[in-house]
């Protein structure tokens, strides 16, 4: 096949693919939009994610915290009267502020230091959340939150967020794409590859790294910013450690180090778990099944898919792209495997 | 460094070094097609996946006159919550089997469709949504406080009634249309603890509560109760629900002269909290709220939770009831069964779920299988389930009274009424 026709062939189907995303709202039942609606807030999410653990090479296990900061301050500031457009855009802005304070000190740890500490983060913050019921309305939770309203636009529906979800989540994958081909994305890259090699190469490891932190805390910030009008209730409950864990989960399946990862992750972490859910519900069967598909059955899942493409599906596909097309930009060895690759993978072994 | 090690970037750092090294433009371009074909297969797949996830279109057959009637359940098969919704489930499933095997409700068979929340509050409103494109006509509501909190709105939205399971006030106080719980609320059954403490000349005591929404809003009630049945509490101490030591708690309350501990939480915690209060040689009454009322407490506290004194819905102290107890016969009959299937005598949860089923089995008889007219049914109906003799009112969506609420001791694992109940029922 030609360049040319290569060419037209993404073109077209990048503009069916558009269409349909963004006609999907309009013939999914409710339900499903709900389930669009969380996809597209995880996309969200898992984009920060992924730019932390792939470009910086930092593990959180804390994300969710970052996810329920966004919301609470979105959603006390709504059931304070504030204007809602402010809340949701203070949101990023909380979130994104609290990971820069609490970063100077937590990325000066690395491995599993770093993850453990990300995680106490989330702990300590439901805590916070639990003791201090006067704002956050305590384990009870923070309801009567307003719906979102842009200038004298309702955003009350389900294909409403939906359409605000893609909107940002777009940006969100335009921004991380545009900054991973940018010079600081440049040298995330060279610091996951080799923090102390891009440090010699005069990269300011401690910056970059700080900034990629408060860039993935305020990614998930407007997305839990989003994610308390859309259900117009929050308690801790939402935000639990499992769901920081699912965030993570999703940049493995989607692909580490990918931006459009984020989207498949999100998407394919989903469905399987909305999917298994729903298997086991039925009068007729046995109670405990829900557990053993929940539990066993998703986790067997995910070790198939991570034994069968440990590069996740985006990282796979990309790469059997490269197989069909060997060039002298990305050179591979008898294996098949990219020069690059190999090489990164020695340094790291 | 498995992680980083996976990495696979297209493009990478050759030709794109801080260095210096550049690119062609050719080799940019290509580049660029590459990552463009990628980002829109991962797109397609994102669109596929959604498609096959939509497993209806947007609109939906209603349901057929003569056809089965569908009632919708949401409750917690998995996660944290996955106990006490697996009861719900099984509670609400024999109702249901029991009502279609004597011929339905008005000659139509029930059709329960169940969702599990995964006690998580967003998957419920999912769940929600769900039962409402399917066409029920009234809901078994979550047993998860904060999946019911998240439905609120959409239930009012909806109009669609749902007797949720949940043991929260807040969601029926004040009132909300369409919205009703079958669980005793902690108000009353504050209020009975309060009342048997002041029967047994206590005045003093100590509070020990978890952090979740049941523990807070529990204590909450009953502090504010406590001044009308001459009580004081003199000490306060709170724990989360994945506490697993207590000592400082219980120091606290050896040292503070108190007559009785009473405890507000409900998980694994309170057995642990049980265990430690007898090591430390405790002696003073151990009192607990109806979260605590089933062998889910009793067999992991064994010997230690002996003597504890311990809330519980009228259901619970089934065999122990007269038999002129106006509620008795539907108790044990329910209760027979489930015992028979599932070989333990049913916790509250199940109570609470299979008299939801029968609220709306009634309500359907007298006003037909419309959201509209079970609501107006629901509003004014009285009825006697395994969990005592609701009487509901526009503006009573609880409808128990503390008349339901028994105070039992656990006794080698089982409740027994206390003769403060006894002398309650007769």
């Amino acid at each position: 096949m030609s360049e040319r026709m290569r060419s037209l062939l993404v073109l077209s189907l990048a503009v069916v693919i558009g269409l349909v995303t963004l006609a999907l709202p309009l013939v999914l039942s409710s339900s499903d939009v709900e389930i669009y609606v969380t996809i597209g807030l995880a996309t969200i999410v898992v984009t920060g994610l992924s730019l932390l653990m792939g470009f910086a090479g930092q593990v959180s296990l804390g994300q969710a915290a970052f996810y329920g900061v966004g919301a609470y301050t979105a959603g006390i500031m709504a059931v304070h009267h504030w204007p809602s457009l402010v809340a949701l855009m203070a949101a990023p802005i909380a979130a994104g502020v609290i990971a820069f304070v609490i970063g100077v000190p937590l990325l000066r740890l690395k491995g599993h230091a770093l993850v453990f500490s990300t995680l106490a983060f989330q702990l300590i913050l439901l805590v916070v959340i639990e003791n201090t019921s006067f704002l956050t309305g305590g384990a009870i939770g923070l309801s009567g939150i307003p719906a979102l309203h842009v200038g004298p636009l309702a955003i009350s529906t389900g294909k409403d967020y939906a359409y605000l979800v893609w909107i940002v989540a777009v940006a969100v994958l335009l921004i991380t794409r545009n900054l991973t081909r940018s010079r600081p994305g440049r040298a995330l890259r060279a610091m996951a590859i080799t923090a102390s090699g891009a440090s010699a190469a005069g990269i300011a490891v401690e910056s970059y790294k700080l900034k990629d932190f408060t860039l993935s805390a305020a990614y998930a910030g407007i997305a839990g910013g989003i994610y308390v009008f859309f259900i117009g209730y929050i308690s801790p409950d939402a935000f639990p450690v499992t769901l920081s864990i699912e965030f993570v989960i999703m940049v493995v399946v989607g692909g580490i180090g990918t931006v459009s990862g984020a989207f498949v992750g999100a998407a394919v972490v989903t469905v399987i778990s909305q999917v298994l859910t729903s298997l086991g519900t039925s009068p007729s069967l046995p109670p405990d099944l829900p557990t053993v598909l929940s539990l066993g059955v998703y986790a067997l899942i995910l070790i198939i898919i991570l034994r069968l493409i440990p590069a996740g599906v985006v990282g796979t596909l990309s790469d059997l792209w490269k197989k069909t097309k060997p060039s002298a930009s990305n050179p591979v060895d008898t294996t098949g495997r990219s020069v690059l690759d190999s090489t990164v993978q020695a340094k790291d072994g | 460094m498995h992680l980083i090690q996976t990495i696979k970037r297209d493009g990478g750092l050759q030709g794109e070094g801080d260095g210096g090294l550049r690119c062609n433009l050719f080799r940019k371009e290509r580049g660029r097609l590459r990552k463009a074909v990628t980002a829109s297969v991962a797109v397609a797949s994102f669109a596929l996946l959604l498609a096959a996830c939509s497993s209806s279109p947007t609109t939906k057959p209603v349901a057929k006159a003569k056809g089965p009637i569908k009632i919708g359940m949401i409750t917690s098969l998995t996660g944290p919550y996955t106990p006490l919704g697996t009861n719900d489930k099984l509670g609400a499933v024999q109702e249901v089997n029991a009502i279609n095997a004597s011929g339905g409700v008005n000659g139509r068979k029930i059709d329960l469709i169940v969702k599990d929340d995964t006690t998580n509050p967003t998957q419920a409103v999912v769940d929600w949504k769900t039962l409402m494109s399917d066409g029920v006509v009234a809901v078994v509501g979550p047993v998860f406080s904060s999946s019911c909190m998240a439905i609120l709105p959409d239930v009012q939205a909806s109009k669609v009634p749902s007797i949720n399971t949940c043991a929260d006030d807040s969601q029926v106080t004040p009132a909300r249309k369409y919205v009703f719980m079958t669980p005793p609320t902690t108000l009353i059954v504050g209020q009975q603890l309060l009342a048997y403490m002041k029967a047994k000349g206590i005045t003093k005591v100590a509070v020990a509560h978890d952090t979740s929404a049941f523990g807070e809003a529990g204590w909450h009630e009953m502090k504010a109760e406590a001044s009308k049945y001459g009580i004081h509490f003199i000490y306060d101490g709170s724990f989360s629900v994945t506490s697993t030591t207590f000592t400082s708690i219980l120091t606290a309350v050896k040292s503070s002269g108190a007559q009785a501990l009473m405890v507000w939480g409900a998980g694994p915690a309170e057995v642990g909290l049980t265990t430690q209060f007898r090591a430390m040689g405790l002696t003073i009454p151990l009192l607990f709220s109806h979260a605590e009322a089933s062998m889910l407490y009793t067999k992991p506290a064994g010997a230690a939770g002996n003597g504890a004194i311990i809330a519980s819905s009228i259901g619970g102290i089934g065999p122990f009831l007269p038999s002129s107890y106006p509620a008795k016969s539907t108790i044990m009959s329910f209760a027979n069964t489930f015992k028979a299937k599932n070989g333990y005598y049913p916790p509250e949860f199940a109570f609470d779920a299979g008299g939801a089923v029968a609220m709306i089995a009634k309500a359907i008889e007298e006003n037909g299988a419309t959201p509209a007219g079970i609501d107006a049914a629901l509003n004014h109906m009285t009825i006697t389930t395994g969990d005592g003799t609701y009487s509901f009112s526009p503006t009573d969506h609880s409808g128990l009274t503390t008349n339901q609420v028994a105070i039992t001791r656990d006794t080698n694992g089982t409740l027994v009424p206390t003769k403060f109940t006894k002398a309650m029922v007769g």
